[in-house]
């Protein structure tokens, strides 16, 4: 049993590397990611040089520029492999489970990479005062993880349809939505002055719960979309 | 023949009912606007469940692998748009004799509206793949997912986000949950009961075209 | 007398659809029959 569990453990860190390795070759995601960021910092650069964008707005801003940059970088996590035609290795190579937590911790790299560059573009662009940090990076460390979740199960989704397009966005959409809220409601908590971590409490158990479940669905699910 | 009977009969109580008993008030000094509430929210509650019975067929799908499951699946998630496309309506129409406009972005308000995009981005990956089996698998894992995203809209949301509906915090009227008189039940319950008979009756005989159509296909 | 007009037009609304309910049923109910 400890061998098999090991096993697992090493298969998916596997998994991880490899994909780090060829997203360090091809830069693909990163690039679409960095793309996204740059335009969004641009052009709310031009927006809010003579005005002042109010803090809820603020924490609006900041989490659809993440939400969307992850619709850029993190929907071919999958497609990748199957047009490289890397996929039945891959299935031969590992278990399902192995390389659902591969791609989860690649996606989690993405999101986390995203965030560093973000936060202190927009903390200089537009003004971000952080009343209560602890708050702040907590809503951050909840959404990330599942917003990673999510997107690795709907990620496998797309990568089985024949008419990818938009799909990822329209898929994704939905069922990130209750995250979204969530977190633009701590965030905005966390930006107004007077709150404290206590005050976030509420939206913070919702993002707990929110990724515990849909990575730990993601995890069950994806035997049934990798397997056909 | 004599359930669609009853069920006749028991619509026609409920909309008598409608303008004999006074709805749920929360603190509106005339009943005549919330009469609609004896309409929207089984509309909205059977939608749900509409969503909840196919995502239970997409798991008997990825059970036992037939799909007949799957085509039971599709077939209760398009008549539960219909339903949720209806209870959006019917909320919007209510929203605006009660506070003013048709759209508030008020949480339970959007939630409905979040059902539909989840319901439509079903349609949309449905459509998007070519293969049956491969639909099958795709769809209810999909409704497994957008599932859980309706519990966490529909039920943990509106809980939390101060809104204009009863029920949300900082709702001084009713509290948590909607207390309902046994007057009210009188026609609320008959008024569920009706529009989930009536879902059941179109379910069914939209399972009966399909079969019908398998068997003139062999 | 203007709240009883609300509630006969969705008399009559009702009243349509599920006559239109029943015209399918029995139209099925005939189908099926042919099949056999």
């Amino acid at each position: 049993m400890a061998t098999e569990r090991s096993g697992l453990a090493i298969k998916s860190l596997a998994v991880f590397k490899k994909d780090v390795l060829s997203e360090f070759r091809t830069r693909y995601a990163i690039g679409a990611i960095l793309m996204f960021a740059l335009v969004t910092v641009v052009a709310v650069g031009f927006a809010s040089a003579r005005i002042i964008i109010e803090k809820n707005m603020q924490a609006i801003l900041f989490w659809l520029v993440i939400y969307f940059a992850s619709v850029a970088g993190l929907g071919q996590s999958f497609i990748k492999e199957e047009e490289s035609r890397t996929a039945l290795a891959l299935r031969i190579y590992a278990p399902a489970s192995a390389i659902f937590a591969g791609k989860y911790l690649f996606n989690l790299l993405l999101l986390i990479f995203l965030e560093a560059i973000i936060v202190p573009i927009y903390a200089g662009l537009i003004g971000l005062e952080i009343s209560c940090a602890e708050l702040f990076v907590m809503v951050l460390i909840m959404a990330t993880l599942g917003l990673a979740g999510s997107t690795t199960i709907i990620g496998a989704i797309i990568s089985k349809a024949s008419i990818k397009g938009a799909l990822f966005a329209v898929l994704s959409f939905p069922i990130v939505l209750p995250l979204l809220i969530m977190a633009i409601s701590g965030t905005q908590k966390a930006l107004n002055s007077n709150l404290e971590l206590a005050d976030g409490l509420a939206e913070l158990k919702v993002l707990l719960s929110y990724a515990v479940v849909m990575t730990v669905a993601g995890f069950m699910l994806f035997d049934y979309v990798w397997h056909d | 023949m004599v359930w669609k009977i009853g069920l006749f009969v028991i619509f026609v109580w409920v909309i008598l009912g409608t303008w004999m008993f006074e709805p749920p008030m929360f603190g509106v000094s005339s009943p005549e606007i919330y009469r609609i509430f004896y309409f929207h929210v089984p509309v909205a509650l059977v939608t749900f469940i509409a969503y909840g019975f196919a995502m239970y067929q997409g798991l008997r799908y990825l059970n036992k692998r037939d799909l007949l499951y799957d085509k039971k699946s599709e077939t209760a998630a398009l008549l539960g748009t219909i339903f949720c496309a209806l209870a959006a309506g019917s909320g919007s129409v209510f929203a605006k004799f009660t506070w003013g406009t048709f759209w508030n972005w008020d949480p339970r308000e959007t939630s409905i509206v979040v059902l539909l995009l989840i319901y439509l981005a079903y349609f949309s990956l449905r459509s998007a793949v070519a293969d049956p089996i491969k639909k099958a698998n795709l769809a209810s894992v999909y409704s497994i997912l957008g599932f859980i995203s309706a519990i966490f809209t529909i039920f943990i949301w509106p809980r939390i986000t101060p809104g204009l509906h009863p029920g949300a915090p900082g709702d001084t009227a009713s509290g948590a949950f909607i207390k309902m008189s046994g007057q009210t039940w009188l026609v609320f319950g008959p008024s569920l009961a009706a529009f989930l008979i009536m879902y059941i009756w179109m379910y069914m005989l939209s399972m009966k075209v399909h079969a019908l159509r398998e068997g003139k296909l062999r | 007398m203007t709240t009883l007009i609300p509630m006969f037009v969705s008399l009559v609304i009702w009243l349509v659809l599920w006559l239109y309910m029943l015209r399918l049923d029995h139209r099925i109910k005939e189908l099926e029959k042919n099949v056999q």
